[in-house]
């Protein structure tokens, strides 16, 4: 059984790519081969696994349009199982092509039919979506999902972009089977005013009607994720590191999680 | 634990012509595009000092700005003005 997540908030800022790689890696680490296609236009993902975002001859877009082989743009990182199609700004060109190239009815599953085959070969895909609201890009790739993953920040803006984001994903909801989940990232353990703030905010959410069971445990937040990425090391190797140490267990928690809600849910291949 | 995935059978899942579609690669850059549509509609035009002056006290008399007075619109209402009378 493979599944597509989309990572997916209309506010930027909120840890789309940081939770698609270190999604990827834990999966990974669970056994499943792992794909993450970037759909965002700031290439987050290819610095995420150390490339340089410009190294690449082919991107998401030339994939999506045909213009290339899936074995042209497909990247390995290292000697793992994970995957992973970069990005640039090309990408915000793919709305244009899919309104030339498609009728209303299939420009929506555009994505989902690129897809299509990658979900024979890898468990898990994953998609890094570009924080917007009015994205068909983003909408395309929704109606590829089985599951979005709502990282929330301990912020304002980030509880309204979730509140957005949720509506987005029930319309969705109500054409093809989907589910959500809603996972407070970048947690401070230390400040208790923000701690306070997240749990008053996760309440909020839970009296506009979005049910308790949609909350994922949390991911702390670490000055870590940040300098390793600088130093261009991934933080599994800072094996000696407590808080990387921590950080990956929340992740593999999250990715439990959600793996456990996929495979109840029964979603098909 | 990982597991290896072989891209040559991926190729052979997708089912897209690759062949009709390399020229897609050619309109694929969005800046580049941006820039030549930019160079088309941005002209550039020398005006001599005294009448720049000129030009700009008639904008702030009449409330336009200079990218109005530029604007075609702002040159056919010119056309019954007399700049030289005024100023």
């Amino acid at each position: 059984m493979s599944y597509v997540i989309s990572i997916m908030s209309t506010k930027g800022g909120v840890g789309k790519s940081t939770i698609s790689k270190f999604l990827s890696i834990t999966f990974e680490e669970m056994g499943k081969s792992v794909c993450v296609i970037d759909l965002c236009q700031n290439g987050s993902v290819s610095t995420g696994f150390l490339r340089d975002r410009d190294a690449f001859e082919y991107t998401t877009y030339d994939w999506l349009t045909g213009a290339c082989k899936p074995s042209e743009v497909i990247q390995q990182f290292e000697d793992s199982g994970i995957y992973y199609i970069p990005s640039n700004e090309t990408i915000d060109d793919f709305e244009r092509f899919a309104e030339k190239k498609f009728t209303a009815a299939k420009r929506l599953g555009s994505i989902k039919e690129k897809v299509e085959p990658l979900k024979k070969m890898f468990d898990v895909i994953i998609f890094d979506t570009h924080p917007s609201e009015n994205s068909d890009l983003v909408s395309y790739a929704i109606a590829a999902s089985d599951y979005c993953l709502i990282p929330l920040e301990t912020d304002l803006d980030s509880v309204l972009g979730t509140k957005r984001s949720v509506e987005i994903i029930k319309e969705f909801m109500d054409m093809q089977e989907l589910d959500y989940g809603i996972v407070p990232n970048k947690v401070s353990q230390t400040n208790f005013k923000l701690k306070r703030q997240l749990k008053n905010f996760i309440v909020e959410l839970i009296n506009e009607g979005i049910p308790k069971e949609k909350i994922l445990s949390t991911i702390r937040y670490s000055d870590v994720i940040s300098s390793s990425k600088n130093e261009k090391i991934m933080l599994n190797e800072y094996q000696a590191n407590k808080y990387a140490k921590k950080i990956l267990g929340d992740f593999k928690q999250v990715a439990t999680e959600i793996d456990t809600v996929l495979n109840r849910g029964g979603v098909q291949v | 634990m990982s597991k290896k995935i072989d891209l040559s059978e991926l190729d052979a899942l997708d089912q897209i012509d690759t062949t009709d579609s390399k020229s897609e690669k050619k309109r694929r850059n969005v800046t580049d595009r941006f820039k030549e549509e930019k160079k088309k509609t941005v002209t550039s035009i020398s005006v001599p000092t005294p009448l720049l002056h000129a030009i700009n006290e008639y904008c702030e008399k009449i409330g336009i700005s200079k990218a109005a007075f530029f604007s075609q619109a702002a040159r056919e209402k010119l056309k019954n003005e007399d700049l030289d009378a005024k100023f």
